[in-house]
This record gives C-alpha cells, structure tokens and sequence, in this order.
C-alpha cells in the first residue's frame, strides 16, 4: 500500500474542530473504519502482487477515497488502463473480481461487475472524450470520480498503480486546463472554466440520474440515495468549486502547512495541472476545510461555515455508520419518509444545515459585501 | 548471506537496472547473492569511456557469463569512437549488445563477427523492431547474432504473434535474452503474471544455453524483490516444467 499517505487525512477539518470548540468524533472513526478496509485489501491481495501489469492501477474510488467509510460501505474500484491494448486485461479484471469475492469473507463489500464499479476503465476515454455525444454518462461519471474521489492502491514495490493513476489524472487535468489557459492573460490567475462547466454537468447528472433511478428501480432504497446525495454528492460538487476557485484566489496569507493553493512564479498549465493532482490526491471534505481555512479571513463566518458544514456531516457520518439506521433508511417508503423521524426530522434537517453552510460559503454577501468567493459564485455559476 | 536459489540456467542482470549509474555496486550485489550472469550497461554514452576504463578493476570472475550493452543513444559523428571503445570488450571474447538504429555504417562493426548482438527494438525505434526489419539488418551484418527482447517484442504486439515470429525465425541466432516488461512509454519494470505466461508460452523454443538478461528496473529494491523477479525470469524461459503460479 504505497499511496502517499499523512498522518492525519482529516487535518484541516480538525483544526477547524478546534477553532469551533468542536470535536465532530465521526470523521476519526471514518478514517479508522478506512484504515481497516486498507488492511483487508492488504491481506486479500497478499500473494497476487504480480497480478496488474505495468499499465494497470487499481484505483477505489467512494467513500474509501473520501476516507468516509462506515461500517457496510461498498469498495468501489475499477481498474485503469492507461497503455497497449491486451487481452490480458480481462485476466486482470477476474483477478480483481475474486480477490474481492475472497474479501467477503473479511469483510469486504464488493460491487457488482455490471455498472460503473468493478470493471475496466480506459484511459483514453477519459481523456478524450470530453463532451460530445461519446462522452456518456459513465465516461462522465468515471472521469470526474477520477479527480473527485479516487485512490490507486499499490500492491507491491512491482505494480505502478500509483504512477498509472497519476499520470492518468494528469492527462485529464491538461485537457481542461490547456483548453481554458490557453485563452488567459499570461499570468492572470483564474477559474478553470471547461473543467468547472463539467464539473457542474456531472452534479447536476447526479441529480436527473437520482430521478431516472428513482423511475426505473421505484422506493428501493431510495432514502438512502436521497440522503447520499444531499449530502456526499453535494460535498463532491462543493470540493470541486472550491478548487475551481482557488485557482483564481490569491491566498490572503501565506499558509505554509497547505501547499494545495500555491502556486509560484510565472504560471503555466503545469503549475495547475499540479495544483489539481494534489486536489485530486486529497480527500473532498478535506480539501474544503483546507479552502476555508485558507480563503475564509473572518473569524466568526469561519466559524459559522465550518460549524454548519462539518457539525452537520459529522453527524450524517454517524447516522450512515448506525446499523439499524442504514438498515431503516434502505427499506423507508416514500410516503413513509415525510412523517419518519430520521429521515425527516434529523437527515432533513442537518442536509439544510450542510447546504445552508455552502450557501454562506459560496453565496450568502450579506456579511461581507467584497467577498472574492462570493464574487466568483456570481460570475461563474449559473450565467 | 545468500538467499539466492543456485540456478542451472545463465540469468542475471543488467547493472543498469539494478543500480542506476553505479554498475561496481550492481556487480557488488551480484557477487554477495551467486549471480552467475552480468550485462554490463553503459546505455548512456557518456558512461562508456569510465565503464571500460574501470574494466580491469571489476571482479567478473564469479560469473559465467558477461556481456556489454553499447550506448542506445549517440550521433553518427560519435560512432567511430564507440566502436574503438567496445575494442577491449571485444577481445576478453563478451558480447556486444547493440541497438540497430546507432549503426550507422554497418560495415564498421562487421569485424566484431559472432559477438555482435543486434537487439529487438521497442515501438519508439523506427528500425529493428519486426521480423521483416531485422531480416535486413542481418543481411548487412550476417555473422551478427540476436540479443532476444521479449519485452519488445510484447510491447509492439500483446497477441505475441511478434514474438513467435522473431524466435522461430531466428532461433539458431539468439544468444542473449533481455526479459523485464514495459509499460506504454517503454520503461522496464517488474514483470507481472501476465507478462511471464505470455513469454512462458514460447519457452520450449528458446534456445536453453543463452544468457538471460533481467532489464526489469530494480534499483533501490530489496533484495527479496530481486530474488523473485530472477524466480520469475527463469520460469518464464524454462520450458521442460509446469512453472508455479503462484506468483
């Protein structure tokens, strides 16, 4: 397991915990529960070191990336191909496939190999494939999760999962950032426009496809997708602005413990494409206390973002983590729902509590009429 | 102490890819784990001139088999001063591995016969990379002999046509093989399951007395990691026994 680790993959999000007198125990529970999940991954695949080949990564991608895991999450992974077309590819997949058959045992909570997880991923739709009626819904999908929330897990010193990936993730990175720089003034900071327009395409797929889910599949499970998607689905979107963002933003201090904003000397498409491979190596809720404490100068608005933001989620994490509450929210009608205390009474209300937090983030001037965030929120999103 | 297996077969390394730029350190490592094979690499020109300086002082005489790989890059102005280097390779008798495309005048190597190896190349090379292309540098050098990258030859065709083609037409030429894998942009690495059942498939037809050279790049791995890799390397090229896959 080489990927670059730290200590703590919640740092930011604990010194806000701190400035807010705030403990919010559920992200450290998550990252144990993760943890875990690595070590089973570790024992699973002892002994098939020699299975991915030198273009192959395996790559996790949902909550584990997100290092949100709670007891019963699934372990989404694909395998990305980034090289010469083989036969032996396929070998690589089954391999996968039954490792993480054996990991039932241990634990581990495999997806099917039908949809968007548990199967090939080709590097070069990814990165060519960018609009366009051959960019479908689970290019767009795998593409965005790529730099959203994705992990490569090495296997041994032998495979290069870690390397395919990046090189991968910078690929992609250049195609949005020499489409968009290309027309900027030398060394004018500014909001990455292509990779922010799809960035907000895929939320915004999220949303239809919760509906299209919700047609074709009726009530099942359907209140756990609602409640995933106002709060981990929207925290992709959010973390995702906030990067766009920041690559305008002038950080108003130097922050030397958060390298993920800066950038230095005479700008090119490299100093961006790195700045997104750190975004892409950091955890989404990570990267947005990262954000706030960097770009959020008052005190009390950042206490008050942080509070609503990450008070709320801890408390999701801790109800997505409580057996008998997954249990009821994956069997809770839609009738049911608006008289069910916990999805209406707390998830309800501690998914506007989450959003009402972004919104100050993002929106809300009334504090601070020469607020930049807010400034970018208006130009770019929406007309 | 060696935890090395004594192996029958000739298999080694490349210095290169053991230890990067420090071949007496590679060789240093050889010799504590009973390496029996060595390619001495100077793929970069400007290791040339102190790595044949430094012949004399390099303790060879625990191995079997020593070859010398030449610069795989360097301008046609500079030819003639390679091949006046690789002279005293020459004469201790070792083989010469040789890209084709930095033969320049074919009829300035001529007199380094039988020892001549001319290798494989990958996609990047516009020469010497099939069947057909190296048929022709045979005709130009006939005496020359075949360095065997089944790498390459994977690289430029995973169906492993390529492959099955290069060995049975040259079979009686093969005097080296170069095993490791590569990926999309031609960098050796360690080989994977895949990697040895596709080169394992041809085994029966490699010629069972050549060198087999371990490109994969190794350095800064442990000593275990080497070990398994030159396990690999020979299951891959033996062909009398069901390999273990195990691996």
């Amino acid at each position: 397991m080489g990927t670059k680790e730290v200590l703590d993959p919640f740092a930011n999000v604990h010194a806000l915990a701190s400035e807010c007198g705030e403990k919010w125990p559920s992200f450290s529970k998550s990252v144990d529960k993760t943890n875990e999940v690595k070590a089973i991954l570790a024992t699973v695949f002892k002994g098939k070191e020699r299975l991915l080949d030198a273009n192959a990564s395996l790559v996790l991608c949902g909550s584990f990336a997100r290092n949100e895991m709670v007891p019963d999450s699934d372990c989404d992974w694909s395998l990305l191909i980034d090289g010469g077309v083989s036969t032996k590819h396929t070998d690589m997949v089954l391999g996968v496939q039954k490792a993480m058959e054996e990991g039932k045992t241990l634990g581990l909570k495999a997806p099917g190999n039908s949809g968007v997880f548990g199967n090939m991923c080709i590097s070069h739709d990814l990165v060519h494939r960018i609009g366009g009626s051959a960019d479908t819904n689970g290019n767009l999908t795998r593409r965005l999760l790529m730099l959203l929330e994705s992990k490569p897990i090495n296997l041994s010193p032998a495979n290069r999962s870690e390397t395919v990936w990046e090189g991968v993730v910078s690929s992609i990175l250049q195609r949005y950032f020499e489409e968009d720089v290309h027309f900027s003034v030398k060394g004018e900071r500014r909001v990455p426009r292509f990779l922010f327009n799809d960035l907000t395409r895929y939320w915004r797929t999220i949303c239809v496809d919760y509906a299209a889910k919700h047609w074709d599949q009726g009530e099942a499970k359907w209140a756990l997708r609602n409640a995933k998607l106002r709060f981990s689905r929207k925290l992709l979107y959010a973390s995702g602005m906030a990067f766009c963002f920041a690559c305008q933003l002038n950080p108003p201090k130097p922050v030397s413990e958060m390298p993920l904003f800066e950038i230095s000397g005479e700008l090119s498409t490299k100093d961006y494409v790195n700045l997104g491979k750190e975004f892409a190596r950091t955890p989404p809720l990570e990267y947005l206390a990262a954000f706030i404490r960097a770009f959020v100068i008052d005190d009390q608005r950042r206490k008050l973002i942080s509070s609503k933001i990450f008070g709320s989620y801890n408390e999701w994490l801790k109800i997505l983590g409580d057996d008998a509450s997954r249990e009821h929210l994956t069997s809770l009608s839609h009738d049911d729902a608006r008289e069910d205390e916990l999805f209406d009474r707390e998830i309800r209300v501690l998914s506007k509590e989450f959003a009402s937090g972004l919104k100050l983030l993002f929106f809300n001037r009334d504090e601070d009429p020469t607020d930049a965030i807010v400034d970018l929120s208006i130009e770019y999103v929406g007309f | 102490m060696s935890a090395f297996r004594k192996s029958n077969r000739l298999t080694g390394f490349s210095t290169g890819a053991l230890e990067k730029g420090n071949y007496r350190k590679a060789i240093d490592w050889m010799g504590e784990h009973e390496v029996n094979t060595v390619e001495l690499s100077a793929l970069r020109f400007d290791e040339l001139e102190p790595l044949i300086k430094g012949l004399d002082g390099i303790h060879i005489e625990g191995f079997e088999s020593v070859s010398f790989h030449a610069p795989s890059r360097f301008c046609v102005e500079k030819e003639k001063r390679v091949i006046e280097l690789l002279q005293p390779v020459y004469e201790r008798g070792w083989n010469i591995v040789v890209h084709p495309d930095v033969i320049y005048h074919p009829d300035s190597w001529k007199h380094f016969g039988s020892q001549l190896l001319i290798e494989n190349m990958d996609r990047r090379k516009a020469t010497g990379r099939t069947t057909e292309e190296l048929k022709q540098w045979f005709e130009r050098l006939p005496e020359a002999r075949l360095c065997l990258d089944v790498a390459h030859a994977r690289q430029l065709d995973t169906s492993m046509r390529l492959l099955g083609s290069i060995v049975h037409t040259f079979a009686e030429r093969i005097a080296e093989i170069h095993i490791s894998e590569l990926d999309a942009h031609c960098r050796h690495h360690p080989l994977s399951s895949g990697s040895v059942e596709d080169y394992h498939s041809f085994a029966q037809f490699y010629p069972e007395n050549v060198p087999v050279i371990i490109e994969s790049m190794l350095d800064g791995a442990r000593s275990s990691l080497r070990e398994e890799e030159r396990h690999l390397a020979e299951d891959s090229v033996r062909a009398s026994k069901m390999f273990d896959k195990a691996y």
